[in-house]
């Protein structure tokens, strides 16, 4: 049962009267039975992964209070846990890791180890040894959701060492704030907090925030289906057997997948938060139109903004953040980002794709620096038109995609090498041009479904950048609003792409 | 701010607790509701919502000798079964398999009584089930080919036509002295079909033949009719129980062709050895399928539809992968033991055949299972 799948509306509204039809103190088992329900739908050969680190999260939590509490009595709100607590976390945080680690990175760290040992030319037994331990543990598959729930409880674990009065007594609660169904399969990673606080205080029903989230449903599954699953098929042609491509649809393939990967996040993000509002709870906002950003600086304060927080929170700022001289910042920066990409995928792609993100922003910083240096002395400095940084940035983090989507770094490297080979000639007449649409299986009703989907997104985050869409709605007549409701449902049912592609960020 | 309007607090005003919020979303949501349901049990382009008289109408025909022109969605499992009712004769050389197999002509067979009764996303169940039917004819047939796809070997839940034979697949499973208990005799088909009335798939592919109908382009559900012709711009299901595609298909263009192909190298890319797995389980069962066809003196032969060059290709050079490798070595050593004859095979050099035979990744053309049967006819069988 996945988010756009029928069967989850029907689980949706059962499990919505279920909850505000028992008592207050009844709620929080049925939506923690809901989150374990909608993950078995997907198979139970998981579910002991979810419950261990539930349950090992929880007692470390308990533990590292009451080891905090006896140690650092004064020492509660520090922005970092007090150095009495380092180990204990450490060691919380380790096992927490445990199962992320294992089922994620093993192959990745063998068979590293083992082309490292093999071109080196040393300990060749070793090497091989290492190589089969990694081609076995790619035996294991990833089960479902573990990067955002581990992140989750790693959080948790962090700030209550930081803060020992933030521990959760409540098993149940707890484990319902690691598993809360909306977020359980890739977020939002919400601070466990956050959730924690609204599951204690209980939610009273309010009919607008669930109207909100009914509607932020809608569009997410718009979103989704109507947009990132009809570019889906376009771009896996292409990326499944790039050599057999050269010019445009390397092109389009490039920028298809920036604008597939968005809407299909995003979609989810909507449909994850729209659920929970429904259930009295506000999730955090994961995306803020990224791809109006006119810095990577920015783009970062509006893209997956859960997990760049957290990177943040729990890594950059410990590292020194920019508390440091330039060279330890730019160090911390690329660390970030290296890790943040590993977070994503095992694989060198995404650490090379984290290592893009790293040099652009310390290339920003640079250039940042040296214009007010410029500025300083001259005073005027000509600048860019802002929607001109906005398609920059949009292009050089479209060109970092390729290196996420890529099955390898030969492969991303290839199509960067031939993106512009032959171009001219695709476009040089609409035969031509039709005929390599046509190779990325584009027919005429995707085409128009998705040029009028983009346009019209596109129409409405302008209007959303300049503050305008709210009042716009606002002004309107209960009829039209109506109508753009069954516009917007009615798109979906007819042009939506049902059944073809799960959720591109399940896989992390 | 997200892509979504804020409401005002009027558009639901008098809702008051959680119970009101559903009943007025609910009351909200009864047109699409209506609509779906309308467009979706009016057009119904698969005959969900109709009983069996159109697969009855088709059986009929076949049983006449008339080649049928025309059918739409339908299921071909009841079609086998109405038929075997009505044929005088059974058929002495008949074919089983997938939509892969479906190329097989009567030509093959040279004056026997021919007939292939191959249905589309065949399982091995379908083959126990449809062999069962012409099993009981008197006299069973003479040979009966057997077209294995690399799927058969593998249970699967995916492929679910099979169930309306169920209780002929049954009967095959006690002739082999099988537990029957576990079999697939589906209490809930019923209620499955009539939720396609919600089905969003299903209402796409309504609405869709709604447009063209009301625009003049085609009728909303197909009427099939008997005809002559072999060829036509609509599919049409000859008498032998072949098929002959549609214009649009036979005319496809070799580059359109190499596109599909490699465009199903890249969907299956990781999957394709899942699919091909091979369960002991179900190599007992075919196995079993195999020795009840022999011992009711049927000649078994084994038929092997091979892929298209391009994506056999594509899996040897990105998955160093032989597809259908380890269900072919099976079968194949399997049908030595006892000395049945296979022919085709998954790899297309092998089984001779080259691009222009094919119509997309995995379905020949006739002229495909021609080059292949040859070998048959070469060997006098």
């Amino acid at each position: 049962m996945t988010f756009t799948s029928p069967s989850f509306l029907l689980f949706l509204f059962a499990s919505f009267a279920l909850y505000w039809a028992l008592p207050m103190r009844w709620r929080w088992p049925v939506l923690l039975g809901a989150g374990y329900l909608l993950y078995l739908s997907t198979g139970p050969a998981y579910f002991p992964v979810l419950v261990f680190v539930t349950l090992t999260t929880y007692a470390s939590g308990r533990i590292l209070a009451a080891h905090g509490r006896a140690r650092t009595a004064d020492a509660s709100g520090l922005p970092e846990a007090p150095a009495a607590m380092r180990w204990p976390l450490a060691l919380a945080l380790t096992v927490g890791l445990a199962p992320l680690a294992l089922f994620k990175y093993t192959g990745f760290v063998t068979g590293s180890l083992a082309s490292a040992a093999h071109w080196l030319g040393v300990a060749p037994s070793a090497a091989a040894g290492l190589a089969s331990l990694g081609e076995r543990s790619h035996t294991l598959l990833l089960p479902l959701g573990i990067s955002f729930y581990t992140f989750k409880a790693l959080s948790y674990l962090i700030e209550v060492a930081r803060d020992p009065a933030r521990v959760e007594r409540h098993l149940g609660r707890y484990a319902l704030s690691i598993s809360f169904f909306p977020q359980i399969f890739a977020g939002p990673i919400e601070r466990p907090h956050a959730l924690l606080a609204q599951i204690e205080q209980g939610r009273q029903f309010d009919r607008v925030r669930a109207s909100e989230g009914l509607n932020q449903l809608a569009v997410g599954l718009f979103k989704k289906l109507v947009i990132a699953d009809r570019l889906a098929p376009l771009v896996n042609q292409v990326y499944g057997d790039l050599n057999a491509h050269t010019g445009l649809p390397l092109l389009l393939a490039l920028f298809g997948f920036s604008l597939q990967i968005y809407f299909d996040f995003a979609g989810y993000s909507d449909i994850a938060n729209g659920t929970a509002r429904l259930f009295g709870f506000d999730g955090m906002e994961n995306f803020r139109r990224p791809y109006f950003a006119r810095s990577f600086r920015e783009f970062w304060h509006r893209w997956h903004i859960s997990l760049s927080t957290w990177f943040r929170d729990y890594l950059y700022f410990p590292l020194g953040g920019n508390r440091v001289g330039p060279s330890r910042h730019a160090i911390n920066v690329l660390a970030t980002f290296v890790i943040s990409g590993l977070w994503h995928g095992a694989a060198w792609t995404f650490a090379f794709w984290g290592a893009m993100h790293g040099g652009f922003l310390i290339g920003e910083m640079y250039l940042s620096r040296a214009t007010d240096r410029v500025r300083a002395r001259r005073r005027t400095l000509p600048s860019l038109p802002r929607p001109v940084w906005s398609v920059l940035v949009f292009t050089l983090t479209s060109v970092a995609w390729v290196f996420f989507r890529a099955p390898t770094l030969d492969d991303a490297f290839f199509l960067l090498g031939h993106v512009a080979t032959g171009i001219a000639g695709q476009l040089s007449s609409l035969d031509a041009l039709a005929g390599t649409l046509s190779t990325m299986g584009l027919t005429a009703k995707s085409g128009l479904v998705l040029g009028v989907s983009l346009t019209g997104v596109l129409i409405a985050e302008i209007m959303q950048e300049r503050g305008q869409w709210g009042s716009f709605w606002s002004a309107r007549p209960g009829w039209q609003r109506a109508a753009a409701m069954y516009a917007l449902v009615g798109s979906i049912l007819l042009v939506g792409a049902f059944g073809q592609n799960s959720f591109l960020y399940f896989q992390f | 701010m997200p892509l979504y309007r804020k409401p005002k607090r009027d558009t639901s005003e008098g809702v008051d607790g959680p119970f009101g919020f559903l009943g007025w979303v609910l009351v909200r949501a009864l047109p699409v509701v209506l609509a779906v349901s309308i467009v979706t049990v009016g057009v119904d382009p698969a005959n969900l919502f109709r009983g069996p008289t159109y697969e009855r109408g088709i059986a009929t025909l076949l049983a006449e000798g008339a080649n049928v022109a025309a059918i739409g969605n339908h299921d071909d499992r009841l079609v086998q079964r109405y038929l075997t009712a009505e044929l005088e004769q059974s058929p002495q050389v008949l074919v089983l398999g997938s939509s892969r197999a479906m190329q097989i002509r009567s030509d093959v067979a040279g004056d026997r009584r021919f007939f292939n009764a191959s249905v589309s996303e065949a399982a091995l169940e379908d083959l126990e089930a449809i062999a069962e039917l012409y099993l009981e004819s008197d006299p069973p047939p003479e040979v009966v080919v057997l077209g294995v796809d690399l799927w058969d070997l593998k249970r699967t839940d995916a492929l679910t036509a099979w169930k309306t034979l169920s209780a002929e697949r049954d009967l095959m499973l006690a002739r082999a002295g099988r537990d029957t208990s576990s079999s697939g005799t589906d209490r809930w088909e019923r209620w499955r079909r009539y939720a396609q009335a919600l089905s969003p798939s299903y209402f796409q592919e309504s609405s869709r033949r709604l447009i063209r109908s009301l625009t003049g382009i085609a009728p909303a559900r197909s009427v099939y009719y008997a005809t002559d012709e072999t060829e036509s711009d609509v599919p049409v299901k000859l008498a032998d129980g072949s098929l002959v595609y549609d214009q649009a298909m036979r005319l496809r263009s070799p580059e359109e062709t190499d596109r599909m192909a490699l465009e199903y190298g890249v969907k299956w890319r990781d999957k394709i050895d899942e699919v091909g797995r091979l369960e002991p389980d179900r190599q007992a069962e075919f196995e079993d399928l195999v020795d009840q066809l022999r011992a009711s003196e049927t000649t078994v032969v084994i038929y092997l539809g091979p892929y298209h060059p391009t994506t056999y290709s594509y899996f040897l050079r990105e998955r160093d992968l032989r597809i259908g490798g380890e269900v072919e070595d099976y079968l194949r050593s399997m049908a030595a033991a006892r000395n049945i004859q296979v022919l085709g095979s998954y790899d297309p050099e092998r089984a001779g055949v080259a691009a222009e035979d094919f119509f997309d990744a995995l379905h020949v053309r006739e002229s495909g299972a021609n080059k292949i049967f040859a070998e048959w006819e070469e060997s006098g069988s």
